[in-house]
């Protein structure tokens, strides 16, 4: 459709050479479409630019253009910055030809930074606190021939690109390959508190201080292997969890295995090591294998509490001495999430939220972890949904006590943590959920069709909206005069978008802008 | 050193209580016999016809011996040393700051045994069952270094002469299962940890019980069915001198006798079931005494220092002090102590040789008997429940009690403060208690319990002489108890396929000393630290 409508209109007054943009029509799957606090990213990898759409009053729509790398592989955001991981011109043949890279945008400023890579990589990995990424070869999507996926190329974000950033490490392998990237949080160490990468291959765990990888000998990483070499069986990881403590600790579950890991990063021994902790390593068998693990306070302590859906039980593990209290559960609940800081403890133990069992009466469950009558834990109580929860959104401050429960049918409750009550809402179809940033409201929509709907999330009083045009994403985004518009995408021809004001959204007052993937070409 | 048909377990594994109680015959004859089974305290053998019946015999059954059942795991200065015949290794973990690390050792590496080495270093060996040899692991500041020394095949068990220099590898029968008769395990290994002189085989007499070295380690001797067999370690090379009859009766059942050797090696000293008599065979001259007391003896303790022994004897009441060597030449010059009004069948004497303990386990009692060797007196401790075995510190202020299981409990242990003469503190057990350590500096104990049915395995640490007492409960079933005193920590091994430890603290700090469990040594092992060559 672009191609066709420039063509007859640019017809008389093109001439020579015209960029490659124009000889095919837009490709949607190439088109990424990312919300970001205040803008909506277009990744139109065919023009090698992102389209940041940045709402104004009255429903308009500003449209900026950001020069990206060409042949993009990945593009993420964490809300405040755009990431886009680029392959460049492969094959390189000449040197205007563009390097593989990381392009970062800010989303306030649009200012972009570009850290040229050695190599093309699939994977990336966002530090939830802002300071790092880590780029790395995906094990899904090959990008050349020959690829060392043990290369992890660590970009400060809050620093340019130099010679010393982005700086790449080699971990050292035992014949696995990275799977999953983790930035830990701010963990006490002994030498102070500092920044970890945990890298899970298919058989070990690697650890890099991220403290110390730009200094001039910089600390290599310390690889925690998870099998004995007495048997052929290989160990693998399937998540991990941290604890800020004395000492810190990760936590390892194994997608094959009974045991979960934990990993005490203790003082090392001085003048045996540059590295300032030890890991010590303990095995804990919890029955089954564990679906999720968290570490909880309990009035007992500290504990690894490890979900073990065969056995419809949560297992607390002692941290100090391995030893387990085996907590019976009313359905095989397989995730939890700590909803301590939500619902507030006056024994400083933690309140678990239980979800995700298979039954399809479970719903959800909380867990007291506070002690009586001699258990390290206090109760389990049960909200019966009468359906199984197959995703439990967060809804940001001020409204945290708020969960959204996606089933994955036709319906959704908002869980009241605080009260302990789940309103459901019913739907037509399956039901993709926007939870607002501002927390008032979430939009439902299904993808692909029309129909859109806002829920004050204090009423839960639901507002129809009907839209001429399939919806593919909506993104609740912030003004600069201080509203929320709500930018809805449509994914058909070169892309368009109906802007509405998120606080009053009325289809007789929104506008619609068509042809956005036009929007500065030349 | 008392050697007799106690059970004797490889270095490191802490005994188990349930098969030692069971000492109707010897125990190297009933391992040969078959397994025990034990449910109603009534000894059997597997094939379920009871040794001894009550309808019959009125007298009280025999004295049950347990206390050698609780022996000291393989701990030397700093370290704890676990082997893993599987993967071919030796763990050493660093008891004070738990790092732990891996050494390949030979083919089976199984029975590990603490060599006496100077502060500076820290020295275990190994027996590789598989690759019939020994691997002599030595730690010091600058790193670990391991020696392979030839043994014989079968070797189960190991001595260590007291300046360390020499050790020997022999085949405790008890350790073999349903070994026939045609098995003697004769063949014993010495080996010069020095390597000045080439490991040696050597064969004594048929199915040694015990070995052991004098104490200036210049002479070893195996104690067998045949008799003492005598080994020179010095000259070119170790060899059998002598082997030294103990009895006239060439049929006489050996597993009805305990013997015990001198530390100098001069002399053994013989008790036999239902015998008056305590015989005593000169290692040197062949010469035989026999010591009568008044009534059959049932049990025979020697000082560490070898300057006396004490019999017991049950029926009458009484305890016999007799002098070393000195009652040699004067087999009546003795002393006796009556315990007016108490059975007594057991005698331990402490460590450090000033007083003994006399109890008896073969009927309900609740009290022991703390005597004064230097004075002859004695005065009775009282206790809560029925005693089963008593172990004493070894400067004899304190000792812990292990007790019989109650109708509400599977076991008890009391901490009682025995020079001063305070009364005991009972504590009762979530589980059978299976063993205990006693830390050198004698102010801490350590007692385990094991219930596999209930799942229940925990450790409790006693303070003494505060008589305070903590529980440790346990991931695991425990397996072995100790005390690694350069760190001031107690340790407990657990039955894990991986492999897990737990260390308590054992520093004075006002309340329960911290616990930290390994688990995964081969793992912990496998850890590797980029920065590290």
């Amino acid at each position: 459709m672009k191609h066709a409508i420039l063509t007859l209109a640019l017809a008389t007054v093109a001439c020579g050479g015209r960029p490659d943009v124009w000889e095919s029509a837009p490709n949607h799957s190439a088109t990424r479409v990312l919300g970001l606090a205040g803008s909506v990213a277009l990744i139109d990898d065919d023009a090698h630019r992102s389209i940041m759409l940045v709402p104004k009053a009255d429903q308009e729509l500003e449209r900026i253009t950001i020069p990206i790398g060409k042949n993009v592989i990945r593009a993420e955001t964490d809300r405040q910055r755009l990431f886009v991981l680029s392959t460049g011109v492969v094959p390189r043949r000449s040197e205007r030809d563009e390097k593989p890279s990381l392009t970062v945008v800010d989303g306030t400023t649009f200012a972009a930074k570009k850290f040229d890579l050695a190599a093309p990589r699939s994977g990336l990995a966002i530090d939830p606190a802002g300071k790092w990424a880590a780029v790395f070869a995906s094990s899904d999507v090959a990008t050349t021939f020959v690829e060392n996926p043990n290369e992890i190329v660590l970009v400060d974000l809050e620093a340019g690109p130099s010679a010393s950033n982005p700086v790449t490490t080699t971990l050292r392998s035992f014949g696995g390959k990275p799977q999953r990237v983790t930035f830990a949080p701010t963990l006490n160490l002994p030498e102070g508190p500092r920044r970890l990468l945990v890298v899970e291959t298919e058989q070990d765990v690697s650890i890099v201080d991220l403290d110390h990888v730009r200094d001039p000998v910089p600390r290599p990483e310390i690889t925690v292997r998870l099998t004995s070499g007495s048997d052929a069986r290989t160990l693998r990881p399937a998540g991990v969890t941290f604890h800020n403590g004395s000492p810190s600790r990760i936590g390892v579950r194994l997608a094959n295995d009974n045991n979960v890991i934990t990993l005490d990063l203790a003082p090392a021994a001085k003048g045996t090591t540059v590295h300032d902790f030890a890991p010590k390593i303990n095995l804990t068998d919890v029955g089954g294998v564990a679906s999720d693990i968290a570490f909880v306070q309990t009035d007992g302590g500290l504990r690894l509490a490890a979900l073990v859906p065969s056995l419809s039980s949560a297992i607390l593990v002692d941290t100090e001495t391995s030893v387990t209290t085996p907590v019976k559960l009313p359905a095989p609940y397989q995730r939890l999430s700590l909803i301590t800081d939500v619902v507030g403890s006056d024994t400083a133990t933690d309140t678990a939220l239980l979800w995700n069992a298979s039954t399809a009466t479970s719903g959800v469950a909380f867990w007291a972890l506070g002690k009586t009558s001699g258990q390290p834990y206090r109760s389990v109580e049960v909200i019966n949904l009468g359906s199984s929860v197959a995703a439990v959104r967060d809804v940001p401050k001020p409204r945290t006590e708020l969960k959204v429960l996606e089933t994955g049918g036709r319906g959704l409750f908002v869980l009241d943590l605080a009260s302990r009550t789940a309103a459901p809402l019913t739907t037509l179809g399956t039901a993709t959920v926007t939870i607002a940033p501002d927390a008032e409201r979430m939009w439902a929509f299904q993808a692909g069709e029309s129909k859109l709907s806002s829920v004050d999330l204090k009423k839960l009083h639901p507002v129809p909206l009907v839209i001429d045009r399939a919806i593919q994403s909506v993104h609740d985004v912030a003004r600069t005069d201080g509203g929320r518009s709500l930018i809805v995408i449509h994914a058909r021809g070169t892309y368009g978008a109906t802007v509405f004001d998120a606080r009053n959204p009325d289809t007789a007052f929104s506008r619609l802008h068509a042809g956005l993937l036009l929007e500065g070409l030349q | 050193m008392r050697l007799d048909r106690r059970a004797w377990f490889a270095p490191g594994i802490l005994c188990l209580l349930v098969p030692l109680v069971h000492c109707g015959a010897s125990s190297d004859e009933a391992s040969a016999a078959g397994d025990y089974s034990y449910d109603t305290g009534t000894p059997r053998y597997d094939s379920g016809s009871p040794v001894s019946d009550a309808s019959i015999d009125t007298a009280p059954p025999p004295e049950r011996e347990v206390e050698s059942s609780y022996r000291s795991p393989v701990a030397t200065g700093r370290y704890v040393w676990v082997a893993n015949p599987n993967s071919g290794r030796v763990a050493y973990v660093d008891a004070t700051t738990l790092d732990v690390k891996v050494v390949e050792a030979g083919n089976g590496p199984t029975y590990l045994a603490a060599v006496p080495s100077p502060p500076d270093a820290d020295v275990a060996i190994v027996l590789n069952v598989l690759s019939d040899d020994a691997t002599m692991l030595r730690k010091t500041a600058s790193g670990l270094t391991a020696k392979t020394f030839k043994t014989h095949h079968g070797a189960n068990a190991w001595q260590m002469s007291p300046d360390g220099r020499w050790a020997i590898a022999w085949t405790d029968a008890k350790g073999v299962f349903k070994a026939d008769k045609t098995e003697g395990f004769q063949d014993l290994t010495v080996v010069d940890l020095t390597d000045k002189v080439p490991p040696t085989i050597l064969a004594v007499g048929y199915r040694p019980v015990a070995v052991g070295f004098t104490g200036d380690s210049q002479k070893a001797w195996a104690v067998t069915q045949d008799g003492v067999t005598k080994i020179e370690l010095l000259g070119a090379s170790p060899r059998v001198t002598k082997n030294v009859s103990i009895s006239d009766k060439p049929l006489e059942d050996p597993g009805t006798r305990d013997v015990s050797i001198t530390p100098d090696g001069s002399w053994a000293l013989i008790r036999r079931d239902g015998d008056s008599n305590i015989g005593l065979v000169s290692l040197v001259t062949d010469a035989r005494v026999s010591v009568a007391l008044s009534g059959p003896v049932t049990d025979l303790d020697l000082a560490e220092d070898g300057k006396r022994a004490i019999a017991v004897v049950r029926d009458k009441s009484e305890v016999a002090i007799l002098p070393l060597p000195e009652i040699a030449t004067k087999p009546t010059a003795f002393t006796t102590v009556t315990v007016t009004g108490e059975m007594i069948g057991s005698v331990s004497i402490a460590k450090n040789g000033l007083s003994a303990v006399l109890y008896t386990n073969a009927v309900p009692t609740e009290r022991f008997t703390v005597l004064d060797l230097a004075a002859g007196t004695y005065r009775i401790q009282k206790l809560y429940s029925p005693v089963l075995a008593v172990f004493p510190t070894e400067d004899a202020q304190s000792a812990i009690v292990l007790h019989e299981k109650t109708a509400a409990r599977p076991g008890a242990f009391s901490v009682v403060p025995i020079a001063a003469g305070l009364p005991a503190k009972i504590v009762g057990t979530d589980a059978k208690p299976l063993g205990v350590a006693l830390a050198p500096s004698n102010d801490r104990a350590v007692i385990t319990e094991r219930d596999d049915v209930r799942k229940i395995y925990g450790a409790y640490v006693a303070k003494m002489p505060s008589l305070a007492v903590d529980r440790y409960a346990l991931a695991s079933p425990p397996i072995a108890a100790g005390i690694v005193a350069g760190a001031k920590r107690a340790y407990i091994a657990q039955e894990h396929p991986e492999g897990r430890i737990t260390f308590i603290d054992l520093t004075d700090t006002g309340g329960a000393g911290r616990a930290r469990t390994l688990t995964g040594f081969e793992l912990s092992a496998r850890i590797v630290d980029g920065s590290k060559p």
